[in-house]
């Protein structure tokens, strides 16, 4: 196996210095010079990223990503890891090796997965891959396939500003409602962090209350333009660039639809349930291309005797996903959005039987689900190279087969992973080829 | 904080002009004995060295209208008077006094306690994080108002505060023995200690354990008995507690057969709920809410409190004991307690594990004691690899980049504490020593006070705490190689750590102010910041006397999307959200709106439309903190009167325009902004 390293090395990772640096001013600094400069920061970008033509609507989708900094097992019960009768699976029935169809062709996963309804296992794939990293903290960074996105951009972000423009979006960047209260799951967006919000909080952030006031309100608009004018006469270039980005915030307010917003009135809890039926409402009201969530399937659980949570919490993520589908059906959105999963890194298949699972960076699977993907498997899972534990092998693009002489290595498998999310999504290959250095598309994966 | 300099202005002047501000709470002169502040000579502003970023825009300074409002909002959440801005335009030293002024003041109090609390990282938890501490699948048992886990969040936060105003060494904060606690507090460390699970997770409740598993106990409500003699084992009435509140119909008594549980479920009653017990289906098969026996005041009575081990014949302090823990300044506890990484809130917001081994424990605290996580890049060379972890011992593993340096760290934690933070009492785990290796700093030791002794001593703390002040003035850091950073540093050292240097060092400086060039604006831009959750609603609380982010169900929903400041796990630096959203301009408008209800036009209301021409003067002042002499004061006034006109012409009832006019006031850019 190639020492770590090595692998980050060749991904062109950031020094430590740099990446202080890049901590504390944002990545590549942009949201900074934008701030500074006044002028979007989209637009400093290379042309390909920027609000660059939509050059295929039709093919735009909706992202609703699920994002784990704890890096839960759900590599351990997908299709994909029943193969091999080393990996240890949880005894509870509920758990069981079920056969199931994707698009046609026979395999097997946990029973949960096998219950989604045959539609919806019809457009999934599930993507096994390497993370490159263990470590909880790498999260933001594996969201950055690991440094290869240009500039630091987060591959939500990166999604978001193409489809921003062929969706005609209230905002380009992405809505972050699965971060809770963990800062480690924040979402950036050209080097800036983005508010985590609350699902039970959203309708009354959102809703302008019928009366007087809300009467009142566009002439308050337009008295604040004039107060920020005052501003900005007597300001610094940054904060004449802070008052246009205040501007633009109050244009995206007025932009957003309050007819749907009696619907976030059901939606009393944060929980991964409040935050899918949320996402889908916020996506219908047309706000954002991106709504990230946080849908558990068993956590951080190293010491989980019998899988018990890894179980629980498996059960409870594909029914998630059941009802985030069952919502988008009935706002006519089921054909328009994807969904997909991109967690820190997978877990331990083997090592500690039953017990729980410790880290592993060497296999993840991302799960997509989407109209504009085929059902099926990409990529697979084989004992490392010492035996110990087990690691995604390289992948062929064309056809998404997984096995030695494949064209993508186990090192540009996030890479491609990021990449063929994105292809699923509708963003043009050149974009992706010049956002995202590492990997390639795995075409088979697409319908 | 009051360390004053020879100043010109005495106290009296000085807070006599911070007092103009509205609804300021004058407190007595400080009483603190005036030290030398450290007045090096100005920063080196523009500093050739380093590269300077081609795709910064010039620096353009900020006057002192703007960065003296900046630094007394974000002390206090008040608006600056214009005494204060002519005083600090005509001598900008000036400034340095009038922050320790402004965190002397009840509002800096609140303000410095959050940040302390959020810089040593007792925070983020909620009661589902205690599950490994208290064992048994058990959330941390509470009242219905979540007093003990406020408690357990301010707890540190008040003892750094305190360590702070007084002037003290700030580093002894690494590793002392005293923190502030309530008696209810004291109560939860010490059923906690109760609680013991080795590490493999097995719970040996000590109360069970140590009567023979005869730990019954009854809670009854016909027959009076005092808590004295419901505690002492000599007593005929020991265990058997009396409430005076219904137990349901047809139950008079509780019974609780021994177990394992029972120290919880009594923990709890002391909290107010008295838990069901069977007969399924039968009278006292519910839970019930009863007066707790801990009284308001045993969460908010806060004295200094030293853990320690019990010796010789000394009895550990059990968490039923109140009137001992009421009394007491000292916690006897078999696990031990040092510095701000061993509180509870420090460990139940940093759980580790059988595989994570107290990595996270170690690399957290070095987060906070010295602005550094470990990573596999670092290239320190360890003292010693005794303690690496056999699994990562390869260096040709990912992993052995971090374990090299973090786990000959682990023997200071993991001989003395399990995984679930409890007493060690494996003997296998206590034969190794642990040794610290980062940058100069090397030694070895067995305690976690030897680690807590290292860690104070290392030269890191020191510019650590630059960058966490930094963070939370500027939501960004200065650059570790900046002379200005360097010499805050410094002086911060050289005042033998105390904090009251250091804060008036960081938040006068150009790093702060932006009203000259330092080396750190060659990298990025002086940063323009949203009003964040902590900033926002303490300015509105202060400026307006309403508690606007919790004044009803719907502001309390609102204010969940305002932004606050967090640690995530690893990083060194906070992640704060700093620009504008749609999501804030909403919120913000909503939130003001709910205020508008509250501060205009009703009974106890101080604005009225029978004096709109002095509510929007106050508007200006107050709410957009705008003084006078402001320049964009009367602009501003002129456009809040033209928009009162112009609602009113719209056939807007009075109250509706001065109410709305007021939101417009609340959401202008310097009232929700931070540097503007």
């Amino acid at each position: 196996m190639k020492h770590e390293d090595e692998v980050l090395q060749s991904l062109g990772l950031l020094g430590r210095r740099e990446a202080l640096v890049r901590g504390l001013f944002g990545a590549g600094m942009l949201g900074l010079r934008s701030l500074a400069t006044g002028i979007p920061a989209a637009v400093l970008l290379s042309p390909l990223s920027a609000r660059a033509e939509c050059t295929d609507k039709a093919r735009a989708q909706y992202l609703i990503l699920s994002a784990s900094e704890a890096g839960d097992p759900i590599n351990a019960n997908v299709p994909g890891t029943y193969d091999a009768p080393e990996i240890a699976h949880s005894p509870d029935p509920l758990m069981a090796a079920t056969a199931l169809s994707l698009a046609g062709k026979a395999t097997t996963a946990a029973k949960p997965w096998a219950e989604l309804p045959q539609n919806i296992l019809d457009r999934s794939c599930f993507f096994h891959h390497g993370t490159l990293t263990s470590a909880h903290p790498n999260h933001p960074k594996v969201l950055r396939a690991m440094g290869a996105t240009k500039r630091s951009e987060m591959i939500m972000s990166v999604y978001a500003k193409h489809l921003a423009t062929c969706l005609d979006t209230v905002q380009m960047a992405p809505v972050s409602l699965g971060a809770g209260r963990n800062p480690a799951e924040v979402v950036f967006y050209e080097g800036r962090s983005l508010p985590s919000l609350s699902p039970r909080g959203l309708r009354a952030t959102l809703t302008n209350t019928a009366g007087p006031l809300t009467d009142l309100q566009k002439l308050r608009d337009a008295d604040l333009d004039r107060l920020n004018a005052i501003f900005k006469e007597q300001g610094t270039n940054v904060q004449r660039a802070y008052l246009d980005r205040m501007a633009r915030s109050q244009r995206e307010a007025r932009a957003i639809s309050q007819q749907l917003l009696d619907s976030l009135s059901a939606i009393t809890s944060d929980d991964a349930a409040s935050q899918v039926a949320a996402a889908a409402i916020l996506i219908k009201m047309n706000v954002t291309p991106v709504v990230t969530v946080h849908v558990p399937f068993g956590g951080d659980n190293h010491s989980d005797a019998d899988l018990a949570k890894e179980t629980r919490e498996t059960v409870s993520g594909v029914a998630t996903i059941a009802l985030l589908f069952q919502k988008l059906t009935e706002l006519g959105l089921a054909d328009r959005v994807t969904f997909a999963t991109m967690n820190v890194f997978g877990r331990t298949l083997s090592s500690k039987g039953t017990a729980g699972r410790d880290h592993l960076g060497n296999h993840h699977v991302t799960v997509m689900i989407g109209k504009q993907l085929k059902g099926g498997i990409v990529g697979g899972v084989a004992k490392n190279e010492k035996g110990a534990d087990w690691k995604a092998v390289p992948i062929a693009s064309a056809t998404g087969a997984g096995g030695p002489g494949g064209d993508i290595s186990f090192e540009d498998s996030l890479g491609a992973a990021s990449k063929t999310l994105g292809a699923a999504l509708g963003v043009p290959a050149t974009v992706l080829d010049d956002q995202i250095e590492k990997g390639k598309i795995v075409t088979g994966a697409l319908a | 904080m009051g360390l004053a300099r020879g100043s010109v202005l005495g106290w009296s002047t000085l807070l006599a002009l911070s007092c103009a501000a509205p609804l300021l709470h004058c407190g007595e002169e400080p009483a603190t004995t005036p030290s030398e502040s450290v007045r090096s000579a100005d920063a080196d502003a523009g500093d050739a060295a380093g590269p300077v970023n081609p795709e910064l825009l010039p620096f353009e300074a900020v006057p002192p209208h703007v960065y003296v409002s900046k630094v007394k909002n974000l002390l206090t959440g008040l608006p600056a008077t214009d005494e204060e801005i002519k005083a600090v335009a005509e001598d900008p030293a000036f400034l340095k006094d009038l922050i320790d002024v402004w965190a002397d003041s009840p509002q800096g109090e609140r303000k410095l306690t959050e940040f302390l609390g959020t810089a040593f990282q007792q925070t983020q938890l909620v009661d589902t994080d205690f599950v490994d501490l208290i064992g048994g699948d058990n959330r941390l048992p509470d009242t219905q108002k979540g007093e003990l886990l406020a408690n357990v969040k301010e707890s540190f936060a008040r003892t750094a505060f305190k360590v702070a105003r007084e002037g003290k060494n700030f580093s002894e904060l690494v590793r002392t023995p005293a923190v502030l606690m309530t008696p209810a507090l004291m109560a939860l460390y010490a059923l906690i200690d109760i609680r013991h699970s080795g590490d493999d997770g097995k719970l040996n409740d000590k109360w069970s354990v140590g009567s023979g598993k005869n730990n019954g106990y009854r809670v009854q409500n016909t027959t009076p008995v005092a808590l004295s003699a419901s505690i002492d084992p000599a007593s005929p009435n020991y265990m058997n507690f009396y409430t005076a509140g219904d137990l349901g119909a047809g139950c008079t008594e509780r019974v609780y057969a021994p177990s394992a549980g029972n120290s919880v479920r009594l923990a709890r009653f002391f909290l107010g709920l008295v838990e069901q017990v069977g007969p399924v289906g039968g009278p006292c098969d519910n839970q019930k809410r009863v007066t707790p026996i801990f009284t308001p005041e045993d969460f908010t009575t806060w004295k200094a409190v030293t853990v320690r081990k019990p010796t010789g014949t000394e009895r550990r302090h059990d968490f039923w004991d109140v009137a001992r823990l009421r009394s007491d300044s000292e916690l006897l506890l078999d696990i031990p307690r040092v510095g701000f990484f061993s509180t509870l809130a420090f460990q139940a917001g940093w759980r580790t594990n059988s595989s994570n081994q107290a990595r996270v424990t170690i690399n957290q605290t070095l987060i906070v004691a010295l602005g550094y996580s470990i990573e596999s890049e670092n290239s320190t060379q360890p003292l010693s690899e005794t303690g690496l972890d056999k699994e990562h011992a390869d260096p040709t593993s990912p992993c052995y980049g971090c374990h090299r340096v973090l786990d000959p760290m682990r023997p200071y934690f993991r001989r003395n504490l399990t995984l679930s933070y409890h007493e060690q009492l494996d003997p296998k785990m206590t034969t190794e020593e642990g040794s610290f290796s980062i940058g100069a700093t090397q030694a070895k030791g067995t305690t976690l006070d030897d680690f807590a002794k290292t860690l104070q001593g290392d030269e890191h703390f020191a510019m650590a705490w630059v960058q966490k002040l930094c963070f939370w003035a500027d939501s960004a850091g200065a650059n570790g190689l900046d002379p200005e950073a360097l010499r805050i540093a410094e002086a911060f050292r050289a005042s033998s750590f105390d904090f009251r240097v250091l804060l008036r060092e960081v938040l006068a400086s150009p790093l702060v102010t932006a009203a000259k060039a330092t080396r750190t604006f060659q990298e990025r831009e002086p940063l323009v910041s949203i009003a964040r959750y902590g900033h926002l609603c303490e300015a509105l609380k202060n400026r307006l006397g309403v508690d606007a982010c919790a004044m009803n169900t719907n502001a309390q929903q609102i204010a969940l999307n305002i932004p606050r400041d967090g640690y995530g796990r690893g990083a060194e630096s906070p992640i704060l959200t700093s620009d504008v959203s749609l999501f804030f301009r909403t919120s913000t408008e909503n939130l003001c709106r709910e205020v508008a209800a509250a501060v205009v036009e009703t009974p106890q209301a101080r604005w009225s439309s029978k004096n709109v021409d002095g509510a929007i003067v106050d508007f200006v002042r107050i709410v957009m903190g705008l003084p006078t002499s402001d320049p964009r004061h009367a602009p501003s006034v002129a456009v809040l009167k033209e928009h009162h006109a112009a609602a009113v012409a719209a056939k807007a009832k009075p109250i509706d325009a001065l109410r709305s006019t007021f939101v417009l006031a609340c959401t202008a850019p310097s009232a929700v902004s931070i540097g503007l």
